[in-house]
């Protein structure tokens, strides 16, 4: 089975968990160097190890990495472990890059309802520095006492680390979408 | 003569009245749970959005009958502006933020009890106009539909006000929690009842 996975933090950890029940599924990446940082990082957290296929995106018929995949799944492999702290997180997209974004104007306003030094800006899920940078951004994840979010990854991230969490969706005059 | 329900919820309220003066129906009967809480949805109805007389002749009675949602759907909510075209009042948007929080204990598009308080935490600097049912009087509601007229923008969980935020053009931003308590609406379709994710999009009508 050959599964393709796009440069979006939660498809990746979602691979990851298939490859760790199954290690005979291939994985072929969007983008390696991103999916490196991911793994890196899902390893960090995981009993078991999983290894890159160092394949790319090719033109054939692919698994979606969402079929036959439970939250549960990916909680039985991760050493969890609950020590929650008094932050928030949040990240919240905009509309310019990505359809369940928000407009200029509704980011503002939110951004500025939840700025305050207790309070920590996860920001985009789609890049990261380097696989410390992401786990430093798990690590806030993992510990807050809650996230409110765009529908993006860290919605998956929360699920998975039980983190109480909400969605923010804009209804008008932009609707994001789901 | 046509029966109409006035359910708890403002919204369903107000489009029931909509519906009686779009029908131009001369001997309306609203069939209610709660003849006062519908008394006051009207009058606040009366004095912001025009009626053509219809609304004032409408008997209200207590008890019970079918939500008209064929009739609903296609005189109101098909027409995106029909309450905005018919707002006798004024909108001056001014620069506040409104908000609205459902507890899951009420409705299971609200959020449990512990989001319930980080969220208000967060948003305690701004103005809560609360429930949109349960109102005490014509001043407690008139006083709430202004504020949310008025507003910059609302935030909260899917209830009558955000609904008429899309209906009345007011930036308006939803919640729905996800985790421990996953926020839920129930729907029904071919007369089967589902519980669905609140955002879900079924045919062309969002839930």
């Amino acid at each position: 089975m050959v599964m393709y996975v796009s440069n979006s933090l939660f498809d990746n950890w979602r691979a990851f968990t298939h490859k760790a029940k199954n290690p005979k599924i291939q994985l072929h990446y969007s983008d390696l160097s991103f999916s490196t940082i991911c793994l890196k990082a899902f390893n960090h957290y995981s009993h078991t190890t999983v290894t890159i296929d160092c394949v790319e995106y090719q033109d054939i018929e692919y698994q979606q990495v969402w079929d036959d995949y439970n939250y549960q799944d990916t909680i039985e492999l991760l050493k969890l472990t609950f020590d929650p702290a008094d932050h928030i997180v949040y990240s919240f997209a905009s509309n310019s890059q990505t359809v369940k974004g928000m407009d200029d104007d509704m980011l503002a306003s939110t951004q500025s309802l939840f700025q305050n030094y207790y309070r920590k800006n996860l920001g985009d899920t789609r890049s990261f520095y380097s696989a410390d940078d992401l786990i430093d951004k798990i690590e806030y994840l993992r510990t807050a006492k809650a996230g409110y979010f765009s529908k993006c990854s860290w919605v998956g991230m929360a699920t998975v680390f039980k983190v109480p969490h909400t969605v923010l969706q804009q209804i008008y005059p932009h609707r994001s979408k789901w | 003569m046509a029966d109409y329900r006035s359910g708890t919820g403002l919204l369903d309220t107000w489009a029931n009245l909509l519906l009686i003066d779009l029908q131009a129906d001369y001997d309306p009967v609203i069939w209610c749970a709660d003849v006062c809480q519908t008394a006051i949805m009207m009058e606040v109805y009366l004095k912001n959005f025009r009626s053509n007389g219809f609304i004032k002749h409408a008997k209200v009675k207590k008890g019970y009958c079918e939500y008209n949602r064929a009739a609903i759907d296609e005189f109101i909510y098909k027409h995106k502006t029909i309450f905005l075209d018919r707002l006798k009042v004024s909108k001056k948007p001014s620069g506040h933020i409104t908000y609205s929080l459902a507890n899951a204990t009420k409705t299971r598009k609200g959020m449990d009890e512990n989001m319930l308080e980080e969220m208000q935490t967060i948003l305690s600097n701004f103005d809560n106009i609360g429930d949109s049912r349960n109102f005490e009087s014509v001043e407690e509601l008139d006083s709430k539909f202004k504020r949310l007229l008025n507003c910059k923008m609302h935030i909260g969980s899917e209830t009558s006000w955000s609904v008429l935020c899309t209906r009345l053009q007011i930036p308006c931003m939803n919640l729905f929690q996800m985790y421990p308590y996953k926020s839920l609406k129930r729907v029904t379709i071919n007369d089967v009842k589902y519980n669905v994710e609140p955002h879900m999009l079924i045919g062309d009508k969002h839930t």
